[in-house]
């Protein structure tokens, strides 16, 4: 997923991963960052593997749907570019012989080349992955 | 046959000010009822989904939350410039 914006759109300063992207709608923090960054007309991605596992995670079809359609959103297709992701894993590697996870390593490697930042219920997916990356904890819903 | 349903929008006279010297108006005009329409839309599925509508506590509760995270994680960023620079470099883009 490493297509950048088309030249002349506004650059991607958010991503949200499948928990983020389930949790749009229930939670009222998702609406707001989002709100906040397009504010500053900033986009935010989703991309296609979140949004397939935040489906999996039980998201409401309509809420996603509803997410994409604000201005701001832009959804990229995950593993787009493997051999940039190839590359990424590479130089990224816990050890000789491992790997980090493919899809979370895409999330990471678009967060480090738009320098965006990731909401997310799990920041240590994606912080043990590249520790330079931004990411923000998705809060829980406030309660009265 | 799906009913067309006609919404009117109060804009403060400071806007409406701004908006009469703003080369694109109606553009800007389309972006924020387009933006207002998806906010209540947001505020219909809260209040289905929790069974409450969402409080204008929690509403400032989440402002506030945004511009603390935003400021956090671009300090983040900041202060891991060199060596995320350094990966841009290695992956080939301009750091």
């Amino acid at each position: 997923m490493s297509e950048a914006p088309e030249e002349g759109l506004s650059p991607i300063r958010l991503i949200l991963d499948a928990s983020a992207i389930a949790a749009f709608g229930a939670n009222e923090t998702v609406g707001q960052i989002i709100g906040d960054i397009q504010d500053e007309d900033e986009c935010f991605a989703v991309p296609t593997a979140c949004l397939a596992e935040a489906l999996a995670l039980g998201a409401d079809p309509d809420l996603v749907g509803l997410l994409q359609s604000h201005a701001g959103c832009v959804v990229l297709t995950s593993t787009a570019d493997w051999a940039e992701l190839g590359r990424f894993l590479d130089l990224t590697r816990p050890g000789r012989n491992a790997l980090h996870d493919v899809a979370d390593s895409d999330v990471a490697m678009l967060a480090v080349r738009s320098e965006a930042y990731i909401l997310t219920d799990q920041p240590a997916q994606y912080v043990d992955i590249y520790g330079g990356v931004p990411t923000i904890l998705l809060e829980k819903p406030w309660q009265d | 046959m799906a009913e067309n349903k006609v919404k009117s929008f109060y804009l403060p006279p400071d806007v409406l000010e701004y908006l009469a010297t703003h080369e694109n108006a109606s553009a800007t005009v389309t972006k924020l009822v387009r933006r207002e329409r998806l906010r209540e839309a947001e505020a219909q599925a809260y209040e289905r989904i929790h069974g409450r509508p969402l409080s204008d506590l929690a509403r400032e509760r989440a402002r506030r939350w945004s511009r603390e995270q935003l400021d956090a994680a671009a300090e983040h960023a900041a202060e891991h410039r060199k060596q995320t620079d350094e990966l841009r470099r290695r992956m080939g883009w301009a750091a």
